[in-house]
């Protein structure tokens, strides 16, 4: 595997760290891989006993962040639910630390997510919603050869383990060119965090005070922010949300085809939707075709700012990458842009991407996204954006607008693609992925996970 | 069947509330679009076409049938719940009420059952998140606070030479608050503060913390008790004395602040685009 001071070409610039990295899990800090393959298996404690020796034999094989930039191998990581807290025994005071909407979990935050409708929890698919997904171990990797490996060490631990079930497994990789079920290459953006131990990659901006993604330390308002109790199961442990998103490809080659001609209108209204071009290459430095030498490179695919085109005659201002993440966008609506950022490390599932898919059958071929995400205060985060950015266009002065890429789209949607002399509104976006799944995890540091893997009682 | 710049002209114009056309002067539009035939296959939003013409010439304007009239076909009343259970159960509540309050019920409940059916409000009342009430896309959030001793007389300062100067500038910035009000109650010990605002209740308080944490904290800093707005405790001190509205009322629940600056300058640019053809 190329690690990342690798695929940084020798430009990555290390500096002092300030984190506890050899108890913080690998996968706050280290990016997916590129290739990436791996899985994500959901389990399920019969008991707390069991449970706890899940972890005790687990432990051994979790990954740490120690030397993140630099690694190479294939890790593990693994999270654990609000019930499968209570499934191992955890004591009622420190339950009750744990923020509400994480211990109401996911389905359960529904309306406030605006969850509805077709990515109503009633509609998800087992064994999501259920309140039985405990425990999730995943594992990533740029072989098939070391995922396996990797994989058949965790196996072991829990074959055979008549306290514990397998409730879901889920491959993911080997998708050509790393592409999602769109067709993009996705994952560019990722925010750059003090005191991780390198400085912030082209493009990534300042970087973000560490308690706003891993807790115990300071966040941007200068003060930690809550964390579960006691200290040593909290701290150095972060936030997971799991969303699986469902790609409807004939409904977004469809819509391309309904509003535009030729292939190369089509691919540009495609890139004015997203931000991007499909090799990643962003509208901001490739206006008018896409570039695919600079979407693959990370020292220049991400290395731009809005700041001459504050009225999204480049980037759309209701696009999917300028909404999740505004950079110095003026907007009409004060926001602080760093405290909404999220760590994102996304796996595709399912077929790969058919240009030639048009038809309604061709929107249930289950193939998608497992949107993975991870913050500090990820459950208000994932609140935040839903309600406020990706559900609504007051931010942007879009009025009911919704983010063509992750809305809920309700009838007669609209898309509005800034340009000379007049805009354009484009007509009949509908939802192009469908929530059909989700949970919120707990991912503990090391020591953490050997605390509650001794828990008495 | 395809539309003349001249059909979506009328059209705009009968939405934005033009209830007569005097015709247009010069030949920039086609007076085809203004032909009885051409306007009566358009329906625009239950717009009735009378008294149809074309004109070019400004003295055409004098003579009434050649005008175009656009009138609005009344909303369609939507069916309402059974009203006489809700007289009644008002009614029982108010044989205890006072002679004044009686004689207006009495009025009032004759007034509803002699109109037209009352349309429902497309904004039902609903929470505002964790606390407050909403209507639509506007929310309410009404605190008494309690002043440190001698507090009040420094927040009117405050409010009276510094607010116009800067803080305006913040609250304008933040972009959500539709209005504010500081009335200061029981000489001076105690502070009302009521405000309308978009969205939900607490999803931008954090930023409230990193970006204009001075405005607020000088707002409120004289409150007894107020942690300062960047603690981590500050919203359970809001809730704290937080009184969420029985009733909100909003005459246009649809319409953030956003919007509304975004209408005030399109509206203007109409105005100034209907002079110009005028």
């Amino acid at each position: 595997m190329s690690s990342l001071q690798d695929r940084m070409k020798g430009t990555l610039r290390t500096c002092p760290v300030s984190v506890e990295l050899h108890d913080i899990q690998a996968t706050i800090l280290r990016y997916r891989p590129e290739p990436y393959y791996g899985t994500h298996v959901l389990l399920h404690i019969e008991n707390a006993g069991c449970g706890r020796e899940l972890l005790q034999r687990l432990v051994p094989h979790i990954s740490s962040a120690a030397d993140w930039w630099k690694a190479k191998d294939a890790w593990t990581a693994v999270t654990i639910s609000y019930p499968g807290l209570v499934a191992l025994g955890v004591p009622g005071e420190s339950l009750r630390s744990f923020p509400e909407a994480f211990r109401l979990g996911m389905a359960a935050r529904a309306e406030w997510l605006h969850d509805r409708g077709a990515n109503d929890p009633k509609n998800w698919d087992p064994p999501f919603g259920s309140g039985q997904i405990h425990v999730a171990v995943t594992i990533f990797s740029d072989t098939q050869e070391k995922c396996h490996r990797a994989l058949e060490l965790a196996r072991q631990q829990f074959h055979g383990f008549a306290g514990v079930t397998v409730l879901a497994k889920n491959d993911f990789g080997a998708q050509p060119g790393d592409l999602n079920p769109l067709g993009y290459k996705d994952l560019i953006g990722q925010p750059a965090i003090a005191g991780s131990g390198i400085e912030p990659l082209p493009g990534q901006g300042r970087p973000i005070e560490a308690g706003e993604f891993i807790l115990g330390y300071a966040g941007e308002s200068g003060v930690p922010l809550p964390m579960p109790q006691p200290d040593g199961l909290g701290r150095n442990g972060t936030y997971l949300g799991l969303r699986k998103y469902q790609a409807r490809v004939g409904a977004f080659n469809r819509f391309l085809h309904a509003n535009a001609q030729a292939r190369e209108d089509r691919e540009l209204l495609a890139a004015k939707l997203i931000g991007r071009w499909r090799s990643g290459a962003p509208l901001t430095l490739a206006p008018t075709e896409d570039d695919p030498a600079l979407g693959a490179d990370p020292l220049r695919n991400n290395d731009f700012t809005y700041a001459d085109d504050p009225q999204g005659k480049q980037v759309p201002l209701g696009s999917h990458m300028r909404r999740l993440n505004p950079r110095d966008t003026k907007m009409p609506v004060l926001a602080d842009v760093n405290q909404h950022r999220i760590i994102r490390r996304s796996t595709t599932y399912g077929a790969p991407y058919d240009p030639n898919a048009l038809s309604e059958q061709d929107d249930e071929v289950a193939h998608g996204t497992y949107f993975l995400f991870l913050s500090a205060k990820a459950m208000a985060t994932l609140e935040f954006l839903q309600r406020e950015w990706i559900n609504d266009g007051n931010f942007m002065a879009l009025d009911n607008e919704r983010d063509p890429v992750i809305g809920l789209q309700q009838e007669a949607a609209t898309f509005t693609i800034p340009k000379e002399p007049i805009r354009r509104r484009v007509l009949g976006i509908e939802s192009f992925n469908v929530l059909r799944g989700g949970e919120y995890l707990f991912m503990p540091s090391l020591s953490a996970l050997k605390w509650l893997a001794e828990l008495k009682g | 069947m395809t539309r003349t710049v001249a059909e979506h002209l009328v059209d705009t114009l009968a939405k934005s509330g033009v209830r007569q056309i005097y015709g247009v002067v010069g030949d920039s539009l086609n007076r085809e679009a203004f032909s009885l035939t051409a306007l009566r296959r358009r329906a625009a939003h239950g717009a009735s076409v009378k008294n149809v013409c074309s004109c070019d010439h400004r003295r055409d304007i004098r003579r009434s049938d050649r005008v175009l009239n656009i009138e609005r076909k009344p909303n369609m009343a939507t069916r309402t719940p059974d009203l006489e259970q809700k007289f009644q159960k008002v009614r029982e509540l108010f044989v205890d009420a006072s002679p004044i309050s009686k004689a207006a019920l009495e009025n009032v409940i004759r007034s509803i059952q002699s109109a037209e059916p009352a349309t429902e409000s497309a904004a039902p009342m609903e929470s505002a998140g964790r606390i407050g009430t909403r209507r639509g896309k506007v929310s309410e959030l009404t605190v008494i606070l309690p002043i440190r001793p001698g507090g009040a007389k420094r927040m009117r300062a405050f409010l009276e030479h510094l607010h116009g100067s800067i803080a305006n500038q913040g609250v304008d910035r933040v972009g959500t608050v539709h209005d504010m009000r500081f009335v200061f109650l029981e000489n001076d010990t105690k502070l009302l503060f009521c405000t309308a605002y978009d969205g939900d209740w607490d999803p931008y308080i954090d930023d409230f913390g990193t970006k204009i944490p001075d405005i607020l904290d000088l707002q409120f800093g004289e409150i007894e008790g107020w942690p300062g707005i960047r603690s981590p405790k500050i919203k359970d001190f809001i809730v704290k004395h937080q009184v969420p509205a029985y009733f909100w009322y909003v005459a246009n629940p649809n319409l953030t602040v956003v919007e509304t600056r975004r209408l005030e300058r399109i509206g203007k640019a109409l105005d100034e685009f209907l002079d110009k053809i005028g």
